[in-house]
């Protein structure tokens, strides 16, 4: 069990009372989110509702399971740029620009260029396939519409050069099992997001924001083994001698 | 159903994990405040240099790129060297130089770099691809220790170097840290180096651990780990309690390496010290900070 000092104790019980008492006072009154929003407004609204949510996703499967992966929120905005695109044709086009920028970047390094304009042109070749990605649904009579696929872009670009980088220094096997973590971690998130349930519970009651903060400060107390750390130390566990 | 039981047992033992690591350990011995004096190596070699703890010569520091054009007399002049980034961590981004040849130099590693490629390998540098958070970094070029004999063995094209964990300011664990093929001449654990228990008492060798399981000859040169006495290991000791009183961060690994000549020099000061020293010792962390912590409180009592 997580450890709980009281201060900490304090404010998480203080947050959940008050996040409680609001959902009870508030009974079956329409939410704090107007039901008539424009679609746009509403697509921001749950993604900014969603957003603490898979951070806490993010929190539980580093600090609980231990897995690591590239930049610490990166997943949960990959995640939730999986359910923009509605369908799991966002991980295949992460996957297709992944790669490409990947072999992109193979090629930079012949060029030497300085870090911020290398880094710059991996944004624009990412850019281009995105372009050419939606104009060519939009040739083939299926236009990306409203949802465009949105994938946080300058997230992508610095995934590649963590990757490349990684690679360099510890080899591709890290590099590629930290990518597959980061991977995991999106897609759980996605899968989490894109659960109608979930989505429908925060916009009908954000109070429930409250829950999650104090969910992520009583994880930030948690002082026990993460899963992977079990495997890792497993000759300490032994009977010794 | 192996995992509650592998979990009480690791509990009962007082083995750390990453979370008690950065609650119980970090969070509550090092004050934020304190990073930058080990975070920047620069700084602390300036510590180093002020209260009189050996540590490598440093032959240029390079901050701009403009000055990236003076590289090649900087190297001619000191062709054994080491170039490393200032905020560097796990050995990332460091190079070590052994010599200047016709067509270029030549690595620790046996290969060869141009000027040209070195110039771009410490402008990525400046740029901060090595650095923590990405920050623009400098780069030290830095006198390049060697090996100690007693230690030639069980070292492969690299210099080993010893982690003591500080608590407090008493020693509280150590690792003799050996390069090996698959590190590629770094010393740290997770690039595939050898971890080698240490007793603190004695300064000799106890068992040793390769990627995280434990062996008993080094992987590459086939000489055994175990009792194998560490040069200078008392002026080791003191160098790290040194160091680690003046950064006052009471939950400190300090890197020092046992010098062919120069004996022991402090390499740097990490405020994040890694759990592998556990494994290398077979021994959990808790009970040995528990030991230092009740020694402390009779210590003032009677003070």
């Amino acid at each position: 069990m997580p450890r709980l000092r009281t201060p900490t104790l304090g404010v998480v019980l203080a947050l959940v009372s008050l996040a409680g008492l609001i959902l009870f006072v508030r009974g079956n009154s329409p939410s704090f989110v107007p039901t008539d929003l424009p679609p746009s407004e509403r697509q921001l609204v749950e993604f900014l509702l969603l957003l603490p949510l898979a951070a806490l996703i993010c929190c539980v499967i580093r600090t609980v399971i231990g897995l690591h992966t590239f930049g610490t929120f990166a997943p949960a905005l990959l995640g939730l740029s999986f359910r923009e695109v509605q369908s799991l044709a966002g991980v295949f086009i992460l996957i297709v620009v992944l790669s490409v920028g990947w072999m992109t970047r193979r090629g930079l390094a012949r060029l030497n260029l300085l870090q911020v304009s290398r880094s710059a042109v991996l944004l624009s070749v990412a850019v281009m396939l995105l372009l050419a990605y939606v104009l060519l649904s939009n040739h083939r009579g299926n236009p990306v519409s409203g949802a465009i696929p949105f994938l946080p872009l300058v997230i992508v670009t610095a995934l590649v050069e963590r990757f490349w980088t990684m690679e360099e220094e510890d080899g591709t096997s890290a590099a590629l099992r930290t990518m597959g973590a980061t991977m995991l971690t999106s897609l759980t998130v996605f899968l989490f997001v894109r659960w109608e349930f979930i989505v429908r519970s925060m916009v009908d009651n954000p109070e429930l924001l409250g829950f999650v903060v104090a969910a992520q400060i009583t994880l930030g107390r948690y002082t026990g083994f993460r899963l992977v750390e079990l495997y890792r130390f497993r000759d300490l566990a032994k009977d010794q001698p | 159903m192996w995992w509650p039981l592998t979990a009480h047992r690791l509990r009962s033992r007082g083995v750390f994990g990453m979370n008690a690591r950065n609650v119980g350990g970090i969070l509550r011995h090092n004050p934020r405040a304190l990073f930058p004096i080990v975070d920047d190596k620069l700084k602390l070699i300036e510590i180093c240099q002020r209260i009189g703890v050996p540590t490598p010569a440093v032959y240029a520091v390079f901050e701009r790129h403009g000055d990236l054009r003076h590289l090649r007399e900087v190297l001619d002049a000191h062709p054994d060297c080491v170039i490393k980034p200032a905020r560097g961590s796990s050995g990332r981004g460091i190079v070590l130089l052994t010599g200047r040849l016709p067509a270029g130099y030549l690595r620790n590693n046996g290969s060869t770099s141009t000027i040209n490629e070195l110039r771009r390998h410490l402008s990525d540098l400046l740029s901060g691809m090595y650095s923590l958070g990405g920050r623009p970094d400098r780069a030290i070029i830095q006198q390049r220790l060697t090996t100690h004999p007693t230690l030639e063995r069980i070292s492969y094209r690299g210099t080993p170097d010893v982690r003591v964990l500080v608590y407090r300011g008493e020693p509280a664990m150590a690792m003799l840290r050996l390069p090996t093929l698959e590190s590629n001449g770094r010393a740290n654990l997770h690039q595939g180096g050898v971890g080698a228990g240490v007793d603190i008492g004695t300064g000799r060798t106890t068992r040793a651990v390769w990627r995280g399981r434990s062996i008993d000859r080094h992987p590459d040169t086939g000489e055994p780990l175990a009792k194998r006495t560490i040069p200078d290991w008392p002026a080791i000791l003191l160098a790290a309690k040194t160091i680690a009183r003046a950064t006052g961060l009471g939950y400190v690994g300090v890197d020092v390496v046992p010098d062919a000549t120069s004996g022991a020099m402090v390499l740097e000061a990490n405020a994040r010290p890694g759990l592998a020293i556990q494994t290398a010792n077979g021994v959990g962390l808790g009970k040995v900070l528990e030991r230092i912590d009740a020694m402390m409180e009779s210590g003032s009592r009677v003070a």
